[in-house]
């Protein structure tokens, strides 16, 4: 019988608090790789959702709030801006194209934005993929409506579904279900916030609100759905627009001149500085938080090792036979390592697979109820070294009960109680 | 200099802008920007083989005061500074292999006027200009690289060249990408290939 099988068969034989050590390597090994995964998700969730617009321009405010109202829907924004300082630079000669963004209606927990056809056209994610339709085609007429993939699936949309958007941000009696919206076209999937959300044209966002206002009740009639398409439907406001530039060279000339705008108090951010700002902010907390579950690991192997220890003066007889039999104290010591790499081996195993499982499990539902898109399932590389890591971690904790085990075995004899 | 006198000079100089600020407010329609002292702010934008830098320090740090040079002492500092800055050398290092030569290097400050005209104002300069605002000095640098995938690795020498200088904010604009990255003494190098 080699050392290996000798270690296991005795870890069996004191199964119980074999196992509840094992209990807690994994799951402060479960915390490490949790935290690290999430950091890491929500980092490239966050990259992934916008790319390729040089600006986004709205009301003065935090270029984050900014960054978190227009692109990943958290949020509201302080004030709108003017179409007119929208229409002002989209006609500068700088910029080769804007997307407005109109936001602040809801419709069953999804959010509604206003744009235009050129979200379709411009809009960039991961890496400058394109918007792709899943199914049917951008909005044409005033009552089209165009879903995110998750929209459709949670609400069970398809082409040609009659919905009824709620103004304001929903639950409330505000919802009028005499305006014809239905459903012309479904985005293919991206993993960003589009996905939840519902575009309709600024036009659309105005009849709402006409339909809404004073303006209907003093006409005193019902303004139809065929009404309102004959109306000149111009957007007085929008929340904020993306604009993508001729040539990247003047982007900070135009971000000052959108900054120093005359007719209101605008503001013009690059979206990947105001990330990286944004990463800063948080990256205090993640540190903290790596530090915490680093911090759980070491008491679980401090654990492990008071376990071990405690458990030295109970074996005494099992380490004296062991010596009777021609082991040296070299192999008592080795003994106990090879439990200790053992314990923390199937601990750190166990959070491994536990974090995965759990990720597999709960993807869905973070993706739909943060907007954090949980990606990759297997484990990576460095995962797997943050395992061996934790393994050799283990055996070193090992080495203290082994030393002592060591010399105990030598001043034992096979008698042991005197 | 000790703490105590560092710490008046700095009541001096919050003072000065101070001034500075409502002055220049009247005569504008929105509110000043940030103005931090021993915080320089640096814009890159690289596009095809142009590598364009704008630069923004604090009066305070390049010449020590943020008011107009009055005296031919002041005015004789601004314009030994503007001469510094005027060298791209001085500012940046450049890797080699990147092949990077200098098409022109223009430095401006708002603490004396304009009476010689420093070349033809082209676009970029008129920019420059509009920055260089509360007492600041603007320089801007454009380059063309024949290499500019081996943009690594960017040294900044301001921190040399004006010790007081205790920060620089670099944002970059590439093809690939916006990035922003917070340069201090020591830390002063980016790279642009990323």
């Amino acid at each position: 019988m080699n050392l290996g099988t000798l270690s296991i068969r005795s870890l069996l034989s004191r199964r119980w608090t074999v196992i509840l050590t094992i209990f807690s390597i994994a799951v402060s090994v479960l915390l490490v790789l949790g935290v690290d995964r999430l950091r890491h998700d929500a980092r490239s969730s966050f990259a992934n959702t916008v790319s390729g617009t040089d600006l986004i321009v709205g009301a003065r405010t935090g270029s984050v709030q900014l960054l978190l109202y227009s692109v990943f829907r958290i949020g509201n924004a302080t004030s709108n801006i003017s179409w007119k300082s929208h229409a002002d630079f989209a006609a500068d000669r700088r910029v080769a194209w804007t997307i407005p963004l109109a936001l602040g209606d809801s419709h069953r927990g999804y959010r509604v934005l206003g744009t235009t056809s050129s979200y379709f056209e411009h809009y960039r994610y991961a890496d400058g993929r394109r918007l792709g339709m899943a199914d049917g085609k951008p909005f044409d007429d005033l009552f089209d409506v165009v879903v995110g993939a998750e929209v459709a699936d949670a609400l069970g949309y398809t082409v040609g579904s009659d919905l009824v958007i709620e103004h304001g941000l929903g639950g409330g009696i505000n919802k009028h279900d005499n305006l014809p919206f239905a459903v012309s076209g479904i985005l293919a999937r991206t993993g960003t916030p589009v996905d939840r959300t519902i575009h309709v044209s600024l036009a659309a966002l105005e009849a709402i609100h006409i339909d809404f206002g004073p303006a209907k009740r003093a006409a005193g009639r019902e303004l139809d759905a065929d009404g309102l398409r004959t109306l000149e439907l111009k957007p007085r406001s929008i929340t904020a627009y993306m604009v993508g530039l001729k040539s990247k060279t003047s982007i900070f000339s135009l971000q000052r001149d959108i900054n120093n705008y005359r007719g209101e108090a605008l503001m013009a951010i690059l979206p990947g500085v105001a990330m990286h700002e944004l990463w800063s902010t948080v990256s205090v907390a993640e540190t903290a938080l790596r530090a915490v579950s680093v911090c759980v690991l070491v008491s679980a192997f401090l654990g492990m090792m008071t376990m071990l220890l405690a458990g030295l003066n109970e074996r005494r007889r099992e380490m004296a036979i062991l010596r009777a039999v021609g082991a040296g104290p070299r192999h008592i010591a080795l003994l106990l390592v090879i439990e200790a790499s053992a314990l923390s081996a199937a601990g750190a195993g166990l959070g491994l697979a536990a974090v995965t499982v759990i990720y597999a499990l709960l993807a869905d539902w973070i993706g739909a109820t943060y907007g954090l898109f949980l990606s990759r399932i297997a484990p990576t590389p460095t995962e797997w070294l943050l395992v061996a890591g934790a393994i050799i971690g283990g055996a070193l904790a090992g080495l203290v009960p082994a030393l002592r085990a060591a010399r105990q075995s030598l001043a034992d004899g096979l008698i042991v109680g005197k | 200099m000790n703490s105590k006198s560092k710490f008046f000079t700095g009541l001096v100089a919050a003072a000065a802008i101070g001034i500075a600020g409502a002055a220049s407010a009247s005569g504008e329609p929105n509110a000043p920007g940030a103005h931090v002292h021993g915080a320089g702010a640096l814009n890159v934008v690289v596009e095809g083989n142009d590598v364009i830098m704008e630069l923004t320090l604090p009066g305070a740090d390049v010449v020590g005061f943020e008011h107009k040079a009055e005296s031919d002492k002041d005015a004789q500092a601004v314009h030994e500074a503007l001469e510094k800055l005027e060298n791209a050398a001085n500012v940046f290092v450049l890797p080699a292999a990147a092949g990077c030569a200098v098409v022109e290097a223009h430095a401006e400050s708002s603490l004396v006027e304009e009476t010689e005209a420093h070349g033809h104002a082209n676009e970029n300069r008129h920019e420059a200009e509009h920055e260089a605002g509360h007492g600041d000095f603007g320089a801007i640098y454009e380059f063309t690289c024949a290499t500019p995938d081996a943009l690594k690795d960017i040294e900044v020498k301001l921190f040399v060249l004006f010790p007081s200088l205790e920060e620089v904010d670099v944002q970059a604009v590439t093809a690939k990408g916006q990035w922003a990255k917070e340069l201090t003494p020591s830390d002063n190098r980016f790279l642009l290939a990323f």
